[in-house]
């Protein structure tokens, strides 16, 4: 055993190791679907495991996939760091595509500039509309994870009647937009591809969000309140601004993902439900302990099976749903207390051991 | 307007809100008895959707509507032990547990619905069963009472017949005694020699039964088919409803009803040429709005007792 460990050490090392096996569960899980179902399995498995990255192609559309959902994830980082169990990620996600789409339509101005603002809008109204779960679930006690839901629904429906009656294409076939101006799309980041500029946003999201929640005062606060409210109070922490302002970010960020994957990778709004994509964030949120630092890995893991997952679909017409279970038996196995329980148990007396007997040779008795 | 009117208080609208009633009322209760035993369950949704999905394939694999329904409240009983299990034994939090619940039933059933049957997304190719419609003797002859309360489908009854089973089951049975001192103190239920995760696991069997019937419903009484996410947020609205009813099963019926008429008020109101998504958004905002005030009615009940007793 190495000198320097301590308990909160083993704590992390605890953490990779449950991860690691939940995700190894996860994948085994998933070979073993494919041995079940696919007529070919192994053609199947080929283009599940090696897929994504068979060509530069396959390459590029795992990136575009891994976008929006580092940016869903990260808003889970923050809204379920404050412990509340806010699910409006997947309404966001939505709506913020819907607020792009009519401020793309409905606004001329430079490239550049538009997509900035189409983007900047869909945050600020999903961002307020962030904020109904926190103040149901602050001033009223109501839960904000049922009222986050029921929001999903009304925003999806509201979001489709905008869309129909007021931007609808009629010399197109299904109901979707008349087409985004040039001006509006997202600039293409690898020619050739749909991998677009928001690439770059969520990269600087990322360190930003980081920094925000672990650098700063606002993200110690929001961390206080989540882990013991009461203690936050006594401290002096402004509750119910604290809540509802990180439910707001939340909303936010899930709001400005929609809006870049609808500009960078639509050409006109072609959603008819919603997307999954705030319920990916979620799977990221936990499968990152919260923390945005490992959002961009645990975003690639999901990009990568989902693209595998579909690549396989085309080939071998294997459904790519099976994806969500194997998302909800790696949740399970991440968030399973007993699972392991016993050799953490079993490390943590060595562990014990060997300080006590460090702390023997030095002849102190001082504890800590 | 009068048109309006002439559609909301007639006997096919009276019918319909019976017929919308059903699922929510099934989610409501389940919501109700896993509330009492203390645990937050939230897989309504996902139970109802493998419930649905189990009903349609078996029983076209039948060809018994009866044996469809039968496993598919069996595989409600088997997600709500399945619950239990992740929550206790796995010691996973319960609500992340039920939303692992709920991924597999979004999900695996469109997974699966191909895996087994080689069908895309919706079941209409297969020759799945309905469950029958009942005419009640004696009560169908009563004029407008009998038009609507009759003719139902037989899962509708059993959703009603459950309110009233489940409040004899909680407040007059030794099991509803257990289930409610497990759920209200578990320490005090321990003490006094009561298996907490036995009884909790017995609540969230029930519960998963309810659920069951619930989908089973969705996709063998309400419509004929099973299709992705066939229950749209219902079970979610169960939950609320659930909540409203301060977790009693009569008064939960009671707002399940509520939500019923506004569905029903929705589906109405469509066929005015009213937008159709502007119309479906009102059972979710009459949800929000109503579990809001039911909250806000709630704190100041409460901050009243503590006033009085100050």
């Amino acid at each position: 055993m190495r000198k320097n460990m301590t308990q909160e050490k083993l704590n992390r090392e605890f953490t990779v190791l449950r991860t690691g096996l939940a995700v190894t569960i996860g994948v085994i899980l998933s070979i073993l679907i494919i041995l079940f179902v696919s007529d070919d399995p192994l053609l199947s498995i080929r283009y599940l495991v090696l897929g994504p990255v068979m060509s530069f192609n396959n390459f590029c559309s795992l990136l575009t996939m891994w976008i929006p959902i580092v940016i869903t994830g990260l808003a889970v980082c923050v809204m379920f760091s404050a412990n509340q169990f806010n699910l409006f990620g997947e309404g966001a996600f939505f709506f913020g595509g819907v607020v792009a789409a009519v401020v793309a339509l409905s606004t001329n101005m430079p490239a550049g500039i538009h997509p900035t603002v189409c983007v900047a809008a869909a945050a600020v109204v999903c961002g307020f509309i962030g904020a109904v779960p926190a103040l149901m679930r602050y001033k009223l006690g109501a839960s904000e994870m049922v009222g986050s839901m029921l929001l999903n629904y009304a925003c999806m429906n509201l979001g489709l009647f905008i869309i129909s009656y007021y931007f609808r294409d009629a010399s197109a076939g299904s109901v979707v937009s008349g087409k985004f101006p040039k001006t509006a799309r997202i600039m293409t980041l690898i020619p050739g591809s749909d991998v677009h500029m928001g690439f770059i946003a969520a990269i600087l999201l990322v360190i930003l969000i980081y920094w925000f929640m672990y650098k700063t005062r606002w993200g110690y606060e929001i961390r206080l309140v989540g882990q013991n409210d009461k203690f936050a109070k006594y401290a002096g922490v402004n509750i119910g601004f604290v809540l509802i302002a990180s439910q707001m970010l939340g909303g936010a960020l899930s709001g400005a993902a929609g809006a870049m994957e609808i500009l960078g990778v639509y050409r006109r709004f072609s959603w008819t439900g919603l997307t999954n994509h705030g319920w990916d964030g979620v799977t990221l949120g936990i499968l990152a302990g919260r923390n945005p630092k490992y959002i961009p890995l645990a975003a690639l893991f999901l990009a990568y099976l989902r693209k595998g997952a579909d690549l396989m679909s085309m080939k071998t017409g294997m459904q790519t749903d099976f994806v969500s279970v194997i998302q909800a038996v790696i949740l399970v196995f991440i968030l399973a207390e007993r699972f392991l329980a016993k050799y953490k148990q079993k490390r943590t007396c060595e562990l014990s051991r060997q300080l006590e007997a460090d702390r023997g040779e030095k002849g102190g008795i001082s504890l800590g | 307007m009068d048109n309006i009117f002439d559609l909301i208080f007639s006997v096919p609208f009276m019918f319909s809100v019976l017929r919308l009633t059903t699922p929510i009322l099934l989610a409501t209760l389940s919501s109700v008895i896993s509330e009492r035993a203390g645990v937050g369950n939230i897989t309504m949704e996902g139970t109802m959707l493998i419930s649905a999905f189990v009903g349609v394939v078996v029983s076209a694999w039948t060809g018994s509507a009866w044996i469809g329904f039968l496993l598919a409240v069996l595989a409600g009983g088997a997600t709500g032990y399945l619950l239990s299990y992740i929550i206790f034994k796995m010691e996973v939090n319960e609500i992340l547990a039920g939303l692992s619940i709920n991924l597999i039933g979004s999900g695996g059933t469109v997974f699966l619905l191909y895996a087994l049957t080689g069908v895309r997304g919706i079941s209409s190719s297969l020759s799945s069963k309905v469950m029958p419609a009942v005419d009640i003797p004696m009560v169908k002859d009563i004029p407008v009472i009998g038009e609507v309360v009759s003719g139902q489908n037989v899962v509708t009854y059993l959703a009603f017949i459950s309110a009233f089973v489940i409040w004899f089951l909680l407040f007059r049975t030794k099991l509803g005694l257990r289930i409610r001192a497990v759920g209200e103190n578990p320490d005090a239920a321990k003490s006094v020699g009561i298996s907490v995760f036995r009884t909790k696991s017995i609540a969230l069997v029930i519960a998963g039964v309810l659920s069951g019937m619930g989908g089973a419903y969705m996709s063998m009484g309400y419509v004929s088919w099973f299709v992705k996410n066939i229950t749209a947020g219902r079970g979610w609205i169960g939950i609320a409803a659930a909540a409203m009813s301060g977790q009693h099963p009569i008064l939960g019926m009671l707002s399940a009803l509520l939500f019923g008429i506004a569905d029903s008020v929705s589906n109405t109101l469509q066929t005015i040429n009213l937008p159709s998504q502007l119309v479906l958004m009102i059972p979710y905002v009459v949800t929000l709005i109503a579990m809001c005030l039911y909250a806000w009615y709630a704190l100041k009940k409460k901050q009243n007792e503590k006033a009085s007793k100050a």
